[in-house]
């Protein structure tokens, strides 16, 4: 018998990382962004931010563009297909697993009198 | 990272370009100075009216020519300070698109309770009355779809009260200055909830952490690297 924690395993590494999750995040409530904007909404460094970003485009979950406005380099940064659904994807098992946690009670565990 | 903390990102990103409110600021003080414009200045000194007349419609003209030079400065502004976000066009056309038909429907159930008299709705001054209404609608819909935060109330209590002032009486608006009045709480109205979105947006776009704090969170994953 697997209780709902043991599915907390299963979720994707890659996207369940706290600071991952919250690219992924700004990313999915618009068609792109461009890093400065990722910067401030999340609080990271240049690097960090450089970082995670290369992790998630070398898994195929976010797409890295380079523009030239007003002569400067711009890093704009979307969601692929792939990255649009591991987002979904992750929110579902969340959700699954919320309710899951809600409703389990331990094997053996005796039911809780009722309050009042 | 909090539930909370990642409602904010995906609610600021979603709404940046809304949340800009410097841009809303310059609309609002356009319409303060169509108002001022319009409204004697002077009821007490009638000699002196002309004159003071002239100087209120030179300074009004002036802060419309200051709004129209400010509102492309203020968004590159905000995209040099705050960055880019292209937002997905189909969520803000169907956004736009929720509240012209919350406006035409609000329009047409004030008119069905009798608040705008249907025969005189295109007439001047129920076109006066219907602008509070319409930026009214706006400011109350928008809090909606900004998720019904508490600090951002302050739309709902703008938005109520513009509402509030469309359905004072026809006889209060058809004096002299009801238009102007109109127009200066219109004006006055988006210039607050403009500041007031645009303080929320700076909150909500806290600096990046410095190297020295990554170094400190990076010790200490406990801590919060942001004050």
């Amino acid at each position: 018998v697997t209780t709902p924690f043991e599915g907390l395993a299963n979720l994707d590494r890659l996207v369940h990382e706290p600071t991952r999750l919250a690219i992924l995040t700004a990313l999915s409530a618009c068609k792109s962004a461009d890093f400065l904007f990722l910067q401030h909404i999340t609080g990271l460094t240049k690097g960090n931010l450089s970082s995670h970003l290369a992790k998630l485009e070398a898994a195929g979950l976010v797409v890295i563009e380079k523009r030239f406005v007003d002569k400067k380099t711009q890093t704009r940064a979307r969601l692929s297909d792939a990255g649009r659904e591991a987002t979904a994807a992750y929110w579902q098992e969340m959700e699954a697993l919320r309710k899951g946690a809600a409703r389990w009670q331990p094997t053996g565990a005796k039911p809780q009198p009722a309050i009042g | 990272m909090s539930l909370s903390e990642l409602e904010r990102i995906q609610l600021t990103t979603r709404n940046f370009k809304e949340l800009q409110g410097l841009r809303t600021a310059c609309v609002g003080l356009v319409w303060l100075m169509m108002g001022l414009a319009q409204v004697d200045p002077s009821p007490l000194a009638s000699e002196a009216r002309g004159g003071i007349g002239k100087l209120t419609s030179s300074v009004a003209g002036l802060g419309v020519v200051l709004a129209l030079f400010l509102f492309p400065r203020v968004k590159a502004y905000y995209r040099r300070t705050f960055g880019d976000v292209e937002q997905s066009s189909r969520s803000s056309r169907k956004s736009m698109a929720a509240f012209w038909v919350a406006a035409v429907l609000l329009v047409l159930a004030a008119a069905y309770v009798g608040l705008l008299p249907m025969g005189r709705l295109l007439t001047l001054l129920e076109i006066s009355r219907l602008l509070p209404l319409v930026f009214g609608s706006a400011m109350i819909y928008h809090w909606f779809v900004l998720g019904r935060l508490p600090e951002l109330s302050y739309r709902l209590a703008l938005g109520s009260l513009l509402v509030g002032l469309a359905s004072r009486s026809p006889r209060w608006l058809a004096g002299p200055d009801g238009q102007g009045v109109i127009e200066i709480v219109i004006g006055l109205s988006l210039m607050t909830a403009g500041l007031l979105d645009h303080l929320y947006l700076v909150r909500s776009m806290r600096p990046p952490a410095t190297p020295a704090q990554a170094a400190e969170l990076a010790s200490n994953p406990r801590a919060e690297h942001r004050s």
